[in-house]
C-alpha cells in the first residue's frame, strides 16, 4: 500500500490535497510532503447509485474528511451507517479498474475495524 | 468597453436528436438565430460551445465546421469548452469581441448531442471535468458531489426533501408552456415522495437526492446573434442589452472549499455581473439558474443574492419563484425540465430572458420585464458565468 501525500507550503504551513506547489494561501511556490495520515473527521457524504460499468456494486459511498492536519480529501467509506462528524481512520486499497488499470485510492473506516 | 445587444435567438427543442448530428442541431439553432436577427450580409465572428464533442461524438473543429454548414465564410471562428459553463463562457466571449469594437456581429451558438451514447456513459462523461486524481478515480459523479452538497446544506438550512420536490414540481410545470423543453409533464408531492411507489419511480441516485432532483440528458442547441448598437438599431429589433457578465472560479476538487455548503464562484460572478451592469439583485424581473439539480436552483438563489442566505427555500415555498411570484425562476422550465444538453445551457438560458425582454415568450410570458439575469454553472461550481440583460426603450 502507498500512501498518499499532501503538501505543507514552506513559507506559510497551509497544507493541500492534492499536493500543490504554488500554495493557495500565499501564493508562494515551494512545498514538502506529508502523508495523509491519522485521525479524520467526516464533513460530509452520499451513496451514489448510478455507477459507471467500472463498478460491480449496486452502489458506493464516497464522503469528504478532514484530517487532523487540516487536509481535506474525498474518499470511499467502508462504514453502513455514516453520521457526519463521525471518527474515521485511512487506509490505501484499489478503488477502480478502468482496462487493465487498476487505481488505488483512499478508504475510510471506523477506528479499530478489520481492514486497516 | 462598448455595449453589446443581442439581435437574434434561436433555438432547437430539447429532448432528444434522433437521426440529427450534432453539427445539424447547431446548424438549426444558428439558422433560427440568424434569420431571427435579419442582417444583410454574413456575421463577422462564430463562436461554438461545446464540451463533450471529442468524447460524444467523436468530432473537433466545431467552429469550422458551423461556417462551412453556414456558409460564413470567411468569419472568424473557435469553438469554445468550458464544461456545463461554455454557453456562458461563449456569450461572454462574443460579448467581448463586440464590446472591444473588434468585430460588429457575432454568431454564438451552443449545442450537445448526449445521447448518442448511454445514460451512464453521458454521467461519466460529465464526470471528466471532476478533478481526475482526488474526485473522478473514486466513481464521483456530479450527482454524487451534489449530493454531499445537499446533505450538508439541508441540515444546515432546514431544508427538506419537500422543498427539493417543490423546485422539480415548479420547473415541470412552467415547462409545459415551453414548447421547446425535453420534459413535457407535470409532477405532484404525492408521486414524488409520499406514495408507496415513489421508491420506484423516484429513487435515489445520490442520497439525498433522487432522479426527480437531478436533470435529464438531453441534446440540443441555442443560438444568439450579437452586435453593436448601431446595427442594432438598424435592425429595428426590440434593444436587448448584455448589460453586464461576470465570470468566477473556484477550487477544481470540491473537499478544498472552506464551507462546503457555499457556492463562492456563483457569488463572485454575480457580483461582478451586478457591478458592470450597475444594477442590483432587487431590479431583477426574471432569472434563470442552472437548476442541474434542485438543490442548486435554492443555494443560487441566495449566492446570487437575491434572498438571504438560508432562506431560498421559504421563497420558493411562499411561490415567490413561480410566475408572477416576486422573482420569478426557471421560466423556461430550467435545466430541470427544459433539458440540459451541456454546451447549449449557458447560451439557452440567455434565449429566454431575451425572449421575455423582448415580450416573445408566448405562453410564459413575464409581464413587462426590463431586467433579466442568468447563472450558468460549471463543475460543481469551479467556474460559474452570469449575465445581467435589459430591455432599452
Ligand atoms: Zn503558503
Amino acid at each position: 500500500m502507498t500512501a498518499f501525500t499532501a503538501s505543507v507550503c514552506r513559507s506559510c504551513g497551509a497544507v493541500a490535497y492534492p499536493p500543490r506547489r504554488r500554495c493557495r494561501a500565499c501564493g508562494k511556490t515551494g512545498s514538502d510532503p506529508v502523508p495523509l495520515e491519522g485521525k479524520a473527521t467526516l464533513v460530509t457524504f452520499t451513496r451514489v447509485y448510478n455507477l459507471s460499468l467500472a463498478f460491480e456494486e449496486r452502489y458506493i459511498t464516497v464522503g469528504i474528511v478532514e484530517f487532523q492536519s487540516g487536509a481535506r480529501a474525498l474518499g470511499r467509506l467502508a462504514v453502513d451507517e455514516p453520521e457526519i462528524g463521525m471518527e474515521l481512520s485511512c487506509y490505501v486499497a484499489p478503488v477502480r479498474t478502468v482496462g487493465y488499470e487498476t487505481y488505488e485510492g483512499l478508504w475510510f473506516e471506523r477506528p479499530g475495524s478489520p481492514a486497516a | 468597453m462598448r455595449d453589446t445587444y443581442i439581435i437574434g435567438v434561436g433555438m432547437t427543442k430539447f429532448g432528444r436528436a434522433g437521426d440529427w448530428t450534432l453539427i445539424d442541431v447547431l446548424e438549426y439553432a444558428a439558422a433560427r438565430a440568424l434569420e431571427d436577427a435579419g442582417l444583410g450580409e454574413n456575421v463577422e465572428s462564430v463562436f461554438v460551445a461545446n464540451m463533450g464533442a471529442g468524447i460524444l461524438n467523436r468530432l473537433s473543429g466545431l467552429g469550422s465546421a458551423m461556417v462551412d454548414r453556414l456558409c460564413l465564410f470567411p468569419a472568424a471562428a473557435e469553438t469554445v469548452e468550458n464544461g456545463p459553463a461554455s454557453g456562458g463562457s461563449a456569450v461572454k466571449i462574443g460579448a467581448m469581441a463586440v464590446g472591444s469594437g473588434a468585430v460588429d456581429t457575432a454568431l454564438v451558438v451552443g449545442g450537445e448531442v448526449m445521447r448518442a451514447v448511454t445514460g451512464w456513459e453521458a454521467t461519466d462523461f460529465v464526470a471528466t471535468l471532476t478533478h481526475p486524481e482526488a474526485e473522478y478515480i473514486y466513481g464521483v459523479t456530479l450527482p454524487a458531489l451534489a449530493g454531499m452538497f445537499a446533505r450538508l446544506y439541508m441540515d444546515k438550512y432546514g431544508v427538506t426533501p419537500e422543498h427539493l420536490a417543490m423546485v422539480a414540481i415548479k420547473n415541470h410545470e412552467n415547462a409545459m408552456k415551453n414548447p421547446d423543453a425535453h420534459i413535457q409533464q407535470t409532477v405532484t408531492m404525492e408521486g414524488l415522495l409520499h406514495r408507496p411507489e415513489a421508491v420506484v419511480n423516484n429513487p435515489y441516485v445520490a442520497e439525498p437526492l433522487r432522479m426527480f432532483d437531478c436533470c435529464p440528458v438531453s441534446d440540443g442547441a441555442a443560438a444568439v446573434v450579437l452586435c453593436s448598437r448601431e446595427v442594432a438599431e438598424r435592425s429595428g429589433k426590440p434593444l436587448v442589452r448584455i448589460a453586464g457578465f461576470g465570470q468566477a472560479t473556484d477550487t477544481h476538487a470540491v473537499h478544498e472549499r472552506e464551507d462546503p455548503t457555499e457556492l463562492a464562484a456563483v457569488r463572485t460572478a454575480a457580483e461582478r455581473a451586478f457591478a458592470m451592469a450597475g444594477r442590483k439583485p432587487a431590479d431583477v424581473d426574471v432569472a434563470e439558474l442552472h437548476d442541474a439539480f434542485t438543490i442548486l436552483e435554492i443555494a443560487q438563489s441566495e449566492e446570487a443574492g437575491f434572498f438571504e442566505r438560508g432562506t431560498g427555500h421559504i421563497a420558493l415555498e411562499k411561490g415567490e419563484t413561480r410566475p408572477g411570484g416576486r422573482l420569478p425562476i426557471n421560466v423556461s422550465g430550467g435545466l430541470k425540465a427544459r433539458g440540459h444538453p451541456v454546451g447549449a445551457t449557458g447560451v439557452a438560458q440567455v434565449v429566454e430572458i431575451a425572449r421575455h425582454l423582448r415580450g416573445e415568450a408566448g405562453e410564459r410570458q413575464i409581464e413587462k420585464p426590463r431586467v433579466g439575469f442568468t447563472c450558468n454553472f460549471g463543475g460543481f461550481g469551479n467556474n460559474v458565468v452570469c449575465f445581467v440583460l435589459e430591455r432599452e426603450g
